[in-house]
């Protein structure tokens, strides 16, 4: 009983990983994103914002620090116009109680001092590299690029018809590394996803 | 039948609803205040819990702008009807979501900074919470719950109306107990008392008290019985010992009489049958003698016969054979016949009588009555006017015989009506009989006698005596129950 019961939960999750990803979305702030002109300006902070407030409903295990004053390390790989408001927030913000820092990397870069991670549109190309690196690390991966979720990004922002900001977050991706996610933030997306899945 | 008040079974009563009463009502007072206390605090604990739990599901919704996610998470508060509205503001204190509880009325909750701190309010029948809503150490806004008192107010009534009914019940409890007690104590007391009264009534010393009991009570009742028994007894030696004096008083006086009467005849046929003496010395002297000779033997046979008129009385023996008296001429007599002794006296009689004052009397007992108590005016007149005064109205006579002598102690005035009882000390000899014996005839004839007096006044005694036809009175009564 038990192990045909394992079997069809198995079969379940194969099935759903193969969708890629539940698809999340969440309803955002900005109609005025969808209004153009400086819109795209406001999207790009709105998104940043979202990045810096996922670090509050996620927590990193201790050993992701070196120490006690070790700061938090923001990655950006790739050029997007989301790092420049992400650059803003390191300069004004504390994360985790830590100052954070901002590196941006090369695609080929070494991940592990990473806490978070956000992966830019044009990096398509190295998009498996890159996941490949950050497994096995307490690293938050975020993008902001259609199908980059499905790829195994764990939250990809994307923006609905609405110009609403939304996320989408892999429960596979979820579920790997050492990262303990808000389940009020999961909830949030999943909510939202059984809407949008068909 | 009389009882004290308050009465041992009021104040039983009183001490046991008391004595319950007062703990159980101190121990359900600071239960029941205790208790309010815990569902108040319990009530607050409660919903700041809730609040917490929707601000913590809220977090995220407030985070990510999600109203429809925050709205889900206040919909919690839908399954307990006490949470009556809800409200969470984002950071800039504008209205983010609302639950608001269907039916219910009344104007929007004021807004609230969304700096507010966190704090809960009891206030008009009502909770109020003020939450954060905060993650990883930034806060996203505030969550503001209005609750209903309701529960605290029910739960107080359901303790007022358990009071109630305890009450009511402790109270019908110390009723019985009251009840029971009084069987124990007071009922028994009553008994006894009852008893002691139903002695008073009818000087029957022969009935006891019943209690059976052997705790005090008992001890009282059967100390109450002892001493019946000794009065009981006393009184029947004390009966037999008057009885024995009675037929003493009556044998001796009998038998007095008869040597009384052969020497009254005797000396009277000695004074009659003396030969005259030639020698006027020797005739005076012989006269003084034969005259003291009567006299003592009339003294004596006065005394012979009040004692037998006492003993009659005591035998309730005293006919009255009452015929058309008048009472004046009765007087006019009596004072005649004492001639003499007003002469010795050396008192003057003054006497106040209208022309007639007849009534159906005994002539013989009611002159008995006027001699009595002309003959005490006399030994204790000291000498002063007496005066005599008959009245008369329609249905009685009144007869007044006053001096001016030594007078009577108004402490005495009652007693010389008694048996061998005078005012005085024995100096003025008889037996003290005479005013008894003139009270037992005036009461015969359905009369009253009384003395007013005052020592050293003199005393005017007072005889009212009915003038129509009337049966006898029984006699005798002072005698037999004395």
């Amino acid at each position: 009983m038990r192990g045909r019961a394992g079997k069809i939960a198995r079969r379940v999750r194969r099935a759903v990983a193969s969708v890629g990803l539940v698809v999340a979305v969440v309803v955002v702030v900005t109609p005025a994103i969808a209004r153009g002109g400086g819109g795209d300006q406001l999207e790009y902070r709105v998104k940043a914002e979202f990045v810096e407030r996922f670090t509050r409903f996620i927590e990193w295990p201790p050993t992701a620090f070196a120490g006690p004053d070790s700061p938090f390390v923001l990655c950006v790989i790739g050029r997007t116009p989301v790092a420049n408001f992400l650059e803003a927030l390191a300069q004004s913000r504390r994360i985790k109680d830590r100052r954070v820092e901002l590196r941006r990397l090369q695609p080929n870069a070494d991940l592990s001092g990473c806490h978070l991670v956000f992966i830019a549109s044009d990096e398509r190309p190295w998009l498996k590299q890159i996941l490949s690196r950050a497994a096995g690390h307490p690293i938050v991966t975020v993008a902001d690029s259609e199908g980059f979720g499905r790829a195994g990004v764990l939250i990809n922002l994307v923006v609905d018809d609405q110009g609403r900001v939304r996320f989408e977050i892999s429960p596979a991706g979820a579920h790997q590394s050492a990262l303990t996610l808000n389940a009020q933030l999961l909830r949030l997306s999943q909510a939202s996803s059984t809407e949008d899945v068909p | 039948m009389r009882r004290p008040h308050p009465s041992i079974r009021g104040k039983l009563i009183a001490l046991t609803l008391l004595a319950i009463l007062a703990p159980i009502s101190c121990v359900l007072f600071i239960v029941g205040s205790n208790e309010i206390r815990d569902i108040r605090s319990d009530m607050v604990t409660s919903s700041v819990l809730i609040t917490s739990v929707v601000a913590e599901y809220a977090a995220a919704a407030l985070a990510f702008d999600s109203r429809p996610a925050a709205e889900e998470a206040l919909q919690v508060l839908a399954a307990n009807p006490r949470f009556l509205d809800a409200t969470i503001y984002d950071r800039a204190g504008r209205r983010f979501a609302a639950f608001r509880r269907p039916g219910r009325t009344g104007p929007d909750p004021p807004a609230v900074l969304a700096d507010a701190e966190p704090r809960s309010t009891l206030e008009g029948g009502r909770i109020t919470v003020v939450y954060p809503i905060a993650q990883g150490g930034e806060r996203f806004g505030t969550m503001v719950l209005h609750g209903a008192m309701a529960p605290v107010t029910s739960r107080v009534h359901a303790y007022v109306w358990g009071l109630w009914w305890l009450t009511l019940g402790i109270i019908a409890a110390s009723l019985t107990l009251a009840w029971a007690l009084e069987r124990m104590v007071s009922r028994r007391l009553l008994r006894l008392a009852d008893v002691a009264r139903q002695i008073a009534r009818g000087a029957d010393y022969s009935v006891r008290a019943s209690d059976r009991g052997h705790d005090e009570i008992g001890l009282l009742a059967e100390a109450f019985n002892n001493m019946l028994a000794e009065i009981d007894h006393r009184q029947t030696e004390a009966r037999e010992a008057i009885r024995m004096r009675d037929e003493f008083l009556s044998v001796a006086s009998h038998e007095l009489k008869t040597p009384l009467t052969s020497l009254k005849l005797r000396v009277q046929g000695l004074i009659d049958q003396a030969p005259p003496v030639a020698d006027p010395a020797e005739a005076l002297r012989l006269h003084k003698s034969f005259d003291l000779a009567e006299r003592q033997v009339r003294r004596l046979e006065k005394l012979i016969n009040s004692l037998l008129d006492v003993s009659r009385i005591a035998i309730g023996r005293f006919p009255l054979q009452c015929e058309e008296v008048d009472l004046v001429s009765m007087v006019h007599n009596v004072v005649g016949q004492f001639s003499a002794e007003i002469a010795r006296s050396g008192a003057d009689i003054l006497l106040d009588l209208p022309a007639h004052a007849r009534g159906h009397w005994d002539p013989l007992r009611l002159e008995q009555v006027v001699v009595n108590l002309l003959s005490n005016a006399l030994k204790y007149g000291a000498g002063k006017p007496i005066e005599i005064a008959v009245r008369c109205d329609d249905d009685t006579a009144f007869l007044t015989v006053r001096d001016h002598g030594i007078g009577i102690d108004a402490a005495d005035q009652r007693r010389i009506f008694e048996r061998f009882e005078r005012a005085v000390s024995l100096n003025y000899g008889g037996l003290g009989l005479g005013l008894h014996i003139a009270r037992e005839i005036v009461v015969a004839h359905h009369g009253t006698i009384h003395v007013e007096s005052e020592r050293g006044q003199g005393a005017a005694f007072v005889v009212a005596i009915p003038r129509g036809q009337r049966p006898p009175a029984e006699l005798g009564e002072a005698w037999t129950h004395a």
